[in-house]
Parts: structure tokens; sequence; C-alpha cells
């Protein structure tokens, strides 16, 4: 199967800020707009809020069957998604495993690999 | 005089690899998961039935109550891998054990690993490897 786009998310300041209170992701990388500007080049948006996203459009969409057992989940962070970027998501399956890829731009920004737990991976 | 409400920060000269640390989690519920998962812009608040999201077993602030501890300004995940043994039923109290696994400065920035699991009283559910960076 060819990689299939599942849709494109992004997140405002307010969405990044209602994470923040109920994830524990509230750093001043997120919250603190001249901080997140100087070290970051704008306010940052959580890593995790993007996994679940992601995660969520693949169960949405029945890419992914929301029972996980069994399964693990690597997320890998390749660079920073700032407030506003539009992040486009696509998904990738073989027999192996489940690849999606979040892009900005058309550079991978977050990928998660959901694949069968191998014996003794953990 | 300190404010004895705030954890304190965890420096990086503070982390020491080998500690391990231990909570009791209050159990998450119907409503939290779908303040969860609205927060993440998710329109099915019923996405994961009557368990709780495996990514929201892996949160942030559940390494940050099992350490007691807020990190130092500008952190970002590395990247982490979670494996799902199975699932956490909304309701059920669940325990958070972490170990921290390694640390290394790098040239331009600093990592912390963790080993983390999520247990209740009859299973574990989640066992995660989280890798956090700062800039050095």
């Amino acid at each position: 199967m060819g990689s299939v786009t599942l849709g494109a998310l992004s997140a405002t300041p307010q969405q990044v800020a209602d994470f923040a209170a109920s994830s524990g992701s509230d750093g001043r990388s997120h919250l603190d707009v001249g901080y997140a500007r100087e070290q970051f080049g704008g306010l940052v948006v959580q890593g995790a809020l993007l996994a679940e996203r992601l995660l969520s459009s693949a169960i949405t969409t029945g890419v992914i069957d929301p029972d996980l057992r069994g399964s693990t989940i690597d997320i890998a962070f390749r660079s920073v998604v700032h407030t506003g970027e539009l992040v486009t998501v696509d998904v990738q399956c073989d027999d192996e495993a489940a690849t999606i890829v979040g892009t900005v731009d058309g550079n991978p920004v977050i990928v998660e690999t959901v694949w069968p737990m191998r014996e003794g991976s953990v | 005089m300190a404010d004895t409400d705030s954890p304190p920060t965890l420096l990086y000269d503070d982390i020491v690899v080998g500690t391990e640390y231990e909570i009791l989690a209050d159990p998450v519920e119907r409503d939290d998961v779908a303040r969860y998962l609205r927060a993440c812009g998710q329109q099915d608040v019923d996405l994961y039935g009557d368990t709780v999201p495996p990514l929201m077993l892996a949160l942030i602030k559940y390494l940050k109550e099992s350490l007691a501890a807020t990190w130092p300004p500008g952190g970002l995940h590395a990247g982490e891998k979670i494996s799902v043994l199975d699932r956490l039923p909304l309701g059920t109290p669940f325990r958070v054990r972490t170990r921290v696994v390694d640390k290394h400065p790098g040239r331009r920035h600093r990592f912390v690993s963790f080993d983390i699991e999520v247990t209740t009283e009859d299973t574990t559910c989640l066992h995660i490897s989280r890798r956090l960076t700062w800039a050095a």
C-alpha cells in the first residue's frame, strides 16, 4: 500500500494552553511567548498533543484498531512544530507496521510507527 | 521565602542514573479522557471505549509527579517507545514506576533517558522508554 493522506492539523496557542493544563506539558516553550520566540522561533506545540492527534486520526479512519494491546508505538520527534503551522498527516501500512508521518512544508516533524510487539522487546 | 507549594526544579546535574521513583496515581475517569482528547482536537471522545488511551498514560505529568519535580525550561521530547501490554479500564488505580537509565551531555544538547512502567494490582499496562533533551 502506498502512502495515504489522512488530513492536516494545526494547533492554536489556546489549544496548546488547554493541553498544557490537562497534560502537564506546561513548559515555557509552550506557554511563554517571549521565551519561545527567542529560543524556538515561536510557541511550540507539545509533542504529546501531536502524537495523540496522529494516532487518533489513524484510529478514526480505521487504519489502526483502538485496542492497541500487543503493540509497540515508536515516536520520533524530528523538529519542533509551532502554533499555526499546518501539519500534513500521512500513513503507510505494510505487513510489518503502520507508519504515520506528520510533515510541515514537506519535512517530517514527527514519525509514529505502530507495530506488533516482538517477543523479548520489553 | 521559598514557595513551599511549588515542586523543586530538577536540574540536569541533580539527575542520578539508577534512581527509581514510584507513585500511586489517581484513577482516570471518563471526563478526564474527554478533556484530554478534546484538548488534542479529537471530537470522538469515546474513541478508546471504557479504557484509558495509552498515550494519555504516557503523559509527562505522570513522570513529573513520580519525580515530584518540574523540569528546567526548554526541555523537549526527543522520542519515546511505548509498549502496550494491557488496557487500563477507566476508574482503575495504577502505579507509575520511573527509573533513570541514562544521561549524557552532548555538544549542543543534553539527554536524559527514563524507563517508565504503568501497572495495576493485576497487570502491567505499559512500558515506556522516553528520552528528553535540553539545550546544552
